[in-house]
């Protein structure tokens, strides 16, 4: 049986909420922390395990206010295993959600759809 | 707790703005810095200007933190020293950080610096790209975009310059943005 995982927001780390059943993701607020690696490791496994365990749909919404430089880097990686996974069959489709004047991570969630073969919605709120 | 006050003043109607930083960068005041940022901009930027203004001022504090040759130890953990600044007026902002490297970092820094620098908005994204699909630098925390997104952002160059004394060797980075009059 595979959890759930669920991380509260902090100031430099972003809210994580997982959820196993339903496939969604939530990823939200602002990412810099101390160690990149260390927070976004164990985001990483959950999605690979997910779709070695549960080969469902993944829904994945991210609604960021702030990215560092490195916290993009694992971003990608993260969408990187999403494209494969829908490559090899598999559902995905992101929501990208960006306030409608923050120009910045409309802009950075357009590039990543120019890459991807998905779903890929990019939504003003 | 850490000194951060924005000063701002308004000579013959031209305002102008500065805040400054010197001693340890670690993620408390990267913390601290987002916050005061975020809670001051207001009052000297747009937010667009703020959103371009904190992305390439922690980069620099971040790179301070990670690389400085001067360090900070508290049990284990080291931190980089440096000095930042952050100024303003109504052309432009500018973001200069400064801390200790080594000759061996400071050589691989301007090697770097000298390609971003010398690309146009299309290879530049391009490199960008190439850099996420790419492994991290073993020696980088970033992944190795960080110097190419502060160009993008800024639309600006990173000038660089360097100064030693007896027996230390320092890096000065600075990023300005030009200001235009539609984002007042």
């Amino acid at each position: 049986m595979m959890t759930n995982l669920i991380l509260t927001k902090t100031k430099n780390t972003l809210g994580v909420n997982f959820d196993a059943t339903t496939g969604v993701l939530d990823l939200t607020g602002s990412s810099y922390p101390e160690n990149t690696t260390e927070f976004f490791k164990p985001l990483i496994d959950w999605i690979q395990k997910y779709f070695l365990e549960i080969t469902g749909k993944l829904i994945l919404n991210i609604k960021i206010d702030y990215l560092n430089s490195s916290s993009i880097k694992y971003l990608s990686d993260i969408v990187d295993k999403l494209e494969n996974y829908n490559k090899s069959g598999g559902a995905v489709e992101i929501n990208w959600y960006h306030k409608e004047d923050d120009e910045d991570i409309r802009e950075m969630g357009e590039e990543i759809k120019e890459d991807v073969k998905f779903t890929f919605n990019i939504i003003s709120e | 707790m850490m000194d951060l006050v924005m000063d701002i003043r308004n000579d013959a109607g031209a305002q102008t703005f500065s805040c400054t930083h010197e001693g340890v960068c670690d993620n408390k005041f990267l913390v601290e810095f987002t916050d005061f940022l975020s809670s001051s901009f207001e009052q000297v930027m747009t937010t667009q200007e703020f959103k371009v203004v904190l992305f390439c001022s922690n980069e620099l504090l971040q790179n301070i933190g990670f690389y400085s040759a001067e360090k900070e130890y508290s049990g284990e953990a080291a931190s980089g020293k440096g000095k930042f600044r952050l100024s303003g007026d109504s052309s432009s902002i500018t973001m200069t950080s400064e801390n200790r490297v080594t000759k061996e970092q400071l050589e691989r820094i301007i090697l770097s610096l000298d390609l971003y620098n010398s690309l146009g908005p299309d290879e530049l994204k391009a490199l960008y790209k190439q850099k996420l699909k790419d492994a991290s630098p073993t020696d980088s925390k970033g992944g190795g975009i960080g110097f190419i997104e502060i160009i993008r952002k800024s639309k600006s160059q990173i000038v660089y310059s360097s100064r030693s004394d007896e027996s230390n060797l320092f890096l000065t980075l600075k990023i300005q943005l030009i200001r235009t009059k539609n984002d007042d």
